[in-house]
């Protein structure tokens, strides 16, 4: 079963190795690097001191825009975990129906099931979890400078999470070839679910895993309200009238306040109470962040294991 | 290491509404080659699934060896399933093949299947994909019978092969029968092939078991009557009569020729193994002197 | 030795291996003490069930023309009687020619048969009338 194993899986693993060697190379490189000029940087500015300052640091690794992209693109690595290992590994033999003669061997059909699954799984977390590990000290300096760890690709790409999404999409990989039995089918349903599940829990899960905060400046104070810690997740930023609700659209100024300067119109919603109120999710929720969306698609991962499982074991080969 | 039987009783198998086995019994004698006969949708791939234990039951049992088929090794040791379109790994070379069978396979015999591919020239380094329908099938038989099974099932192996492969192919499982005692059951159109090399006959139509014997007793019990045209509810009624034509001159049948006597007036013929088949597969037969050119039973209507 | 079976021809397998080797015997190919091929070649030769290449052996053992020893294979026992292997050789040849000459003249194999039939049935006529 090792050998059938290896036999089938070398030339994906070979490849995935070089790449992930090469991609080790040019993240230790580029990671030294960006971290001791961002080390020089701060020594001789600080930030928030000035303009040139900000503007300065703003720019230090504009030459680093290629290495910046490839860590984005380690995004689609559970997609593509998916659809190359999750969606082949039962497919893949079901389709030509090497399938009914792996199963009358010497091998029970729920051997070679478990085994399969387990390596597929195993695998990912390997590889899933050594890239995480690569990206996120890599994205040590970045997050230092730009302060949004908490947001976006970075949340995906660094720490656990890309782990649990990787382990998820593998999984759904591996049902759907269950079911559907045929290779193509199973690659493009795997990718439509996954990034259908990964719109639908980062638009409207993800910002409910706690609550979210408010933190209120005056109305006639700096555009765009407060300024928030570095690594925090700010949400959204809002007016909100003086009943508390949040004004969509062009504010009508009422007529006690028409007046013939902006500066006055400000000053006189802010007394009628009139904020700015922005929203957001405190660094320290960082965590718990990660560890709410990593055991979500966790969990869906084992629900979709055991449906591969029973379908594959009760299912005429 | 003893040649198995194979039980069944009351054997079916449903898809939706519709049953395309159905109360089939039936029992092979252990030593036996023989021949799963029927046309295209009668139900022969249906049995060889359900006795590889591939696919499941939904009526009836199986025994093979004793056994009843499940998702074990002590099962699977017993049988070999080379299914409908051989499935082997294309990308992979015949070595690599052969590896499997050794991998996945307590006692694999591999210098037997070494051997064998060896004397019929087979190269151990091509990939699979590359080898002629002939050679791919012999891989897939070596492999099969690498395993020191008890049990052979081969579902229509001789369909893509030309004349000569399918010579060879039915040679080596002659071969391996000599070698050990094994059960074959193998499914085909080609009853010619089929009649050199097995000794009992599986006939299906239309998913049930219409016969099941030994080729000798099938031969030896059943006869082509002629007579001038007459009333036939006399002999109907002693002997087991499968077809019955009848010209406006002439009455001819096929019939299984029981114990009681038979009228004098009944011209009494020999007959093909295969004619007795395409009666039971109810294809009429024009009167006339035992089969002198054989029709194929690829030209068999499907089983209405 | 090669043997082979014709699936059409209606005479049974068996028999017609039996007949093969039984000219083998005559034809001086196979003489007493020599061993057979084995079973498995046998079978491997012509693609039939073993059964019957068994079926075949019992014959010919019936005959007295080979004989089987357990763990040593099949041996030929002795020559059926008949003219010598020399004579059979020359009238195989010229039996040969003749056919020759009568498929050259137009007759098919079917009316070559049938005349050699014939001919049987007329002298054997003959005799009982003689």
């Amino acid at each position: 079963m090792n050998w059938l194993l290896w036999r089938q899986h070398r030339n994906g693993a070979v490849v995935f190795l070089a790449i992930t060697l090469a991609f080790a190379i040019a993240l230790w490189i580029t990671g030294v690097h960006m971290a001791h000029l961002y080390d020089s940087a701060r020594q001789s500015c600080t930030v928030g001191s000035g303009g040139a300052c900000d503007r300065y640091l703003g720019s230090l690794f504009n030459g680093y825009g290629a290495i910046i992209d490839i860590v984005h693109l380690t995004l689609v690595l559970p997609v593509v975990l998916g659809a190359f290992l999750g969606a082949t590994l039962i497919a893949r033999e079901t389709e030509p129906h090497t399938n009914v003669l792996v199963w009358t061997q010497g091998v029970t059909r729920r051997r070679w099931l478990l085994t399969k699954v387990a390596f597929a799984l195993v695998a990912t977390l390997i590889a899933a979890g050594l890239t995480s590990v690569l990206v996120t000290w890599w994205s040590g300096t970045p997050n230092s400078l730009n302060g949004d760890r908490f947001q976006g690709a970075q949340f995906d790409t660094q720490n656990i999470v890309p782990v649990a999404h990787a382990l998820f999409a593998v999984a759904l990989g591996i049902a759907a070839g269950a079911v559907l039995r045929r290779v193509l089918p199973a690659i493009a349903t795997t990718i439509g679910v996954f990034v259908a599940a990964r719109i639908v829990v980062a638009v409207y899960l993800r910002p409910r895993y706690a609550a979210a905060q408010l933190l209120s400046t005056p109305f006639n104070g700096p555009v765009g309200g407060a300024q928030l810690a570095p690594g925090s997740w700010r949400m959204s930023e809002n007016v909100v009238d003086p009943s508390g609700h949040v004004v969509n659209g062009p504010l009508r100024v009422p007529n006690s306040c028409v007046a013939g300067s902006r500066a006055g119109a400000d000053s006189c919603l802010e007394r009628l109470g009139f904020r700015q109120v922005v929203k957001f999710h405190p660094a320290s929720s960082y965590w718990r962040f990660q560890w709410t969306e990593s055991l979500l698609f966790v969990g869906l991962a084992a629900i979709l294991t055991a449906v591969a499982v029973l379908v594959t074991l009760r299912r005429d080969a | 290491m003893t040649a198995a039987t194979i039980e069944t009783t009351g054997l079916g198998k449903r898809y939706g509404s519709t049953w395309a086995l159905q109360d089939v019994t039936l029992t092979v004698p252990p030593g036996r080659i023989s021949a799963l006969v029927g046309a295209n949708g009668a139900g022969k791939t249906t049995l060889l699934r359900m006795l590889a234990g591939v696919a499941t039951p939904s009526a009836g049992t199986i025994t093979v060896a004793g056994q009843h088929p499940a998702d074990d090794v002590g099962f699977l040791r017993r049988i070999s399933y080379v299914a409908q379109d051989m499935p082997l790994y294309g990308r992979w070379k015949v070595a690599d093949q052969l590896k499997l069978g050794t991998e996945l396979n307590e006692d694999f015999d591999d210098a037997g299947a070494r051997e064998r591919l060896r004397a019929l020239s087979i190269p151990l380094d091509r990939k699979v994909a590359a080898l002629s329908g002939g050679m791919r099938a012999q891989v897939a038989l070596a492999l099969a019978l690498g395993k020191r099974p008890d049990v052979l099932l081969l579902d229509e192996p001789l369909a893509a092969l030309d004349p000569l492969a399918r010579r060879d192919f039915l040679s080596t499982v002659a071969t391996a029968v000599v070698d050990r005692p094994l059960t074959v059951l193998l499914s085909s159109h080609l009853l010619p092939d089929l009649e050199r090399i097995c000794d009992h006959l599986i006939v299906l139509a239309g998913g049930r078991l219409v016969l099941a014997d030994d080729i000798d007793h099938v031969l030896a019990t059943h006869r082509v009557l002629t007579a001038a045209a007459r009333d036939t509810t006399a002999l109907e009624r002693v002997h087991d009569v499968i077809t019955i034509q009848r010209t406006p001159r002439q009455v001819t049948g096929v019939v299984r020729v029981g114990a009681a006597p038979l009228e004098p007036d009944w011209d009494v013929t020999e007959v093909s193994l295969e004619e007795i088949v395409l009666a039971y597969l109810g294809v009429a037969q024009s009167a006339g002197p035992p089969a002198t050119a054989p029709a194929s039973l690829t030209l068999l209507r499907e089983e209405r | 030795m090669t043997l082979r079976v014709d699936g059409r021809s209606g005479v049974p397998p068996y028999l017609q291996i039996a007949q093969q080797i039984r000219q083998a015997i005559v034809a001086g190919v196979l003489v007493p003490g020599d061993q057979l091929p084995t079973v498995k070649e046998m079978v491997a030769m012509v693609a039939v069930n073993p059964n019957t290449v068994f079926k075949s052996l019992r014959e010919l053992e019936f005959e007295g023309l080979v004989e089987g020893r357990p763990g040593a294979g099949t041996f030929v026992l002795r020559r059926p009687p008949g003219p010598s292997a020399s004579h059979h050789i020359k009238l195989r040849r010229s039996l040969e020619r003749w056919v020759n000459q009568a498929r050259l003249s137009g007759m098919d194999d079917r009316s070559i048969e049938g005349l050699v039939r014939q001919v049987m049935f007329d002298l054997d006529e003959r005799e009982a009338t003689a």
